[in-house]
């Protein structure tokens, strides 16, 4: 006996309904301003726009304030898994065509499921925000729900890969559940994101400040450095986060997707030596030096507005996923300072999470002296380096390109810290402090009882730099690998990646560090 | 300008305090705000140098130095029209040389330090009008 027809009809109409969210209206009007609706963002998201929803016919169950007469479809939340480039993935985009995206107790469990349901499958997560905030009328079971979600992205922390994109408004507590996560993606235009908006900051304090100051994604990149990356529009925010996810394994026991190559070319650049100043004082661009030695177009910048005197960021070396931290000389001189530890700290750890082998590219004369820094805290913060290092067990490799000065090189990664290689080229400078500084430490009484104390000063300082304005003190220590010419380092590196691949190495069994936040 | 002394939680601040509008702080009703702006002063007396600008703020012509260091050398003088990105004047800190490059291109209408100064972080060097 076939199917009754009445029932495919009514699963048509009720599956109609919870596809146009909000309504035609509603979607058109984003349309408008630039804007996907939620199921459009999944489409552009996910391999040839098909996914599989979670919860479509979820319906809230609050009837406080007349809410129970308002039909909420899919209860202002899409969830669903489907395919990025072959690979399984979960993916949830709030409705904001659906009473504004607010979050209330069945809209928080559809999240709450599909988080259970990706760490239980081992596949990343990308929630696409954007939502008025919790569902007034529901009361304490929003703020709960949102309770619910935190815990959820902590227990998927260093399991699975979790993308955020901010794609609309995400305020207050909301803007918790992104600050959980791995990554932050903002669209530039039409978002914003904070705790406290302007009404209140005023209310509070008396200060006037415009969302633009401290909300918007120019803000958050450059500023505070809660994001990562910036969407010129929600297009590129979805190509953002699949380019992410083409660095990063599936979860914390696979490898990032790559394919070896069989052959390493043993080929020399010597353009490295060209963008070498022979000045020691000139700042060398680490831009260029990563891009010629990662394969061409894969450097990926994470954080590039954020305390950029640090760089972060995803590349392949012969097709082999790395992290790179690397000092940049042109900014702020390629001093270590509390954002450009907290920046580095956590791409350490995002890598290690991963297995994926981190390069540490170091040109760097010290940390930042001043007041505000050590008023602030660079103690704190950049021990968090020298702990995130510590703790880290992928491969890890240390090219020293010039200045390797103090503390602030012990924050780079050398052998002491748990380097398995450390290069050095023939412009490094490896010593604990600068000639300058040494000269009034080493040499303060015979300075002070020279007849000519300029001569003598210029004297020994030519001692101490002949010393330790060389990599050759270094290595006759014992301290690195081997001293490199600039045109070899793609290949020398690429070879010393492939050969430490098989690394294992563990640490006590604990709870946790206490890294110092 | 006033000159007072607040004690807050114990401790003895002394702050100069501003009117910048007049007719409100008369008002007896502004008082309470005119207090609360008064602790954050006292505050600001301690030595924190205040935050360095950071680039969303620019849009003005005014290059500030991104940290403390000397005058090395300046590249250009009041008057030279200058491309975004040009080199402007280079600073020595921290055995390094940094560029303090055009933030937009215009004519310089000023330039604020010379050779040789010690300037702080934050610290405007140049005008692009």
């Amino acid at each position: 006996m076939p199917i009754d027809p009445s029932l495919l009809e009514s699963l048509k109409l009720r599956r109609e309904e919870a596809l146009i969210g909000g309504g035609i209206d509603r979607i058109e009007k984003r349309h408008e301003k630039g804007l996907l609706s939620a199921r459009e963002r999944l489409s552009a998201f996910f391999d040839g726009g098909h996914f599989i929803e979670f919860g479509m016919h979820a319906h809230h169950s609050c009837i406080n304030f007349g809410l129970e007469k308002r039909k909420m479809p899919g209860d202002g939340v899409v969830c669903a898994t489907g395919y990025v480039d072959g690979r399984p993935v979960a993916a949830y985009a709030q409705d904001f065509t659906v009473g504004g995206g607010a979050v209330g107790a069945i809209h928080a469990k559809k999240i709450c499921d599909l988080l259970d349901f990706a760490i239980k499958a081992g596949m990343p997560v990308v929630g696409i925000n954007d939502s008025g905030g919790a569902r007034i009328q529901e009361g304490i079971e929003a703020l709960s729900g949102y309770g619910q979600i935190f815990f959820r992205n902590v227990l998927a922390s260093g399991v699975i890969p979790q993308i955020s994109i901010i794609a609309g408004p995400c305020a207050g507590g909301a803007a918790y559940s992104p600050a959980l996560t791995d990554f932050i993606i903002m669209t530039r235009k039409n978002s914003n994101m904070f705790i406290c908006g302007p009404d209140v900051i005023k209310a509070a304090t008396g200060q006037t400040a415009s969302l633009d100051q401290f909300a918007s994604a120019d803000a958050h990149a450059q500023i505070s450095g809660n994001i990562h990356l910036i969407a010129e529009d929600d297009q590129h925010a979805m190509d953002l986060a699949k380019k992410l996810l083409d660095y990063l394994p599936s979860n914390n026991l696979g490898d990032p997707p790559y394919k070896m190559n069989n052959d390493i070319p043993f080929t020399e650049d010597p353009g490295m030596n060209e963008i070498i100043p022979a000045d020691p004082k000139s700042p060398l661009d680490m831009q260029q030096v990563i891009c010629r030695l990662v394969d061409p177009g894969t450097w990926f910048e994470i954080q590039p507005d954020f305390a950029p005197n640090m760089l972060t960021g995803f590349a392949k070396l012969e097709n082999l996923v790395i992290g790179i931290i690397a000092n940049q000389p042109t900014v702020k001189a390629g001093c270590i300072d509390i954002d450009a530890s907290d920046k580095a700290a956590r791409f350490i750890r995002v890598c290690n999470i991963y297995s994926i082998p981190i390069l540490s590219l170091v040109d760097v004369p010290g940390f930042m002296p001043g007041l505000a820094q050590e008023r602030g805290g660079i103690i704190r913060h950049g021990a968090k380096m020298l702990f995130a290092w510590a703790s880290g067990t992928v491969p890890k490799i240390t090219l020293i390109c010039r200045k390797a000065y103090g503390g602030a090189y012990l924050a780079m990664c050398p052998s002491d810290l748990g380097a398995d290689f450390v290069f050095a080229w023939p412009t490094a400078e490896i010593a604990v402090m600068g000639a300058q500084g040494a000269m009034k430490v080493l040499y303060k009484k015979e300075l002070e009882e020279a007849e000519d104390p300029a001569a003598l000063e210029q004297e020994l300082r030519k001692a101490y730099s002949e010393k330790f304005a060389s990599p050759y003190q270094a290595a006759s220590n014992g301290m690195i690998t081997d001293v490199i010419d600039p045109a070899v380092s793609r290949r020398t590196l690429a070879l010393a990646f492939r050969g430490i691949m098989g690394k294992s190495e563990s640490r006590p069994p604990k709870k946790h560090g206490n890294i110092p936040l | 300008m006033d000159h007072l002394r607040i004690t807050v939680e114990g401790k003895v601040y002394d702050v100069i305090v501003e009117k910048i509008n007049s007719a409100e702080s008369a008002s007896p009703a502004a008082q309470a705000p005119a207090v609360r702006t008064a602790a954050p002063a006292a505050r600001a007396a301690a030595p924190t140098p205040a935050p360095a600008p950071k680039p969303v703020a620019a849009g003005s012509g005014d290059a500030a130095s991104p940290l403390a260091g000397l005058v090395q050398a300046i590249d250009a003088q009041v008057g030279s029209a200058v491309t975004e990105g040009d080199l402007v004047i280079t600073l020595e800190a921290m055995k390094m040389y940094t560029p303090i490059n055009a933030p937009m291109s215009g004519t310089i209408t000023a330039i604020h330090v010379k050779v040789g100064d010690a300037v702080e972080e934050g610290q405007i060097l140049y005008t692009i009008g």
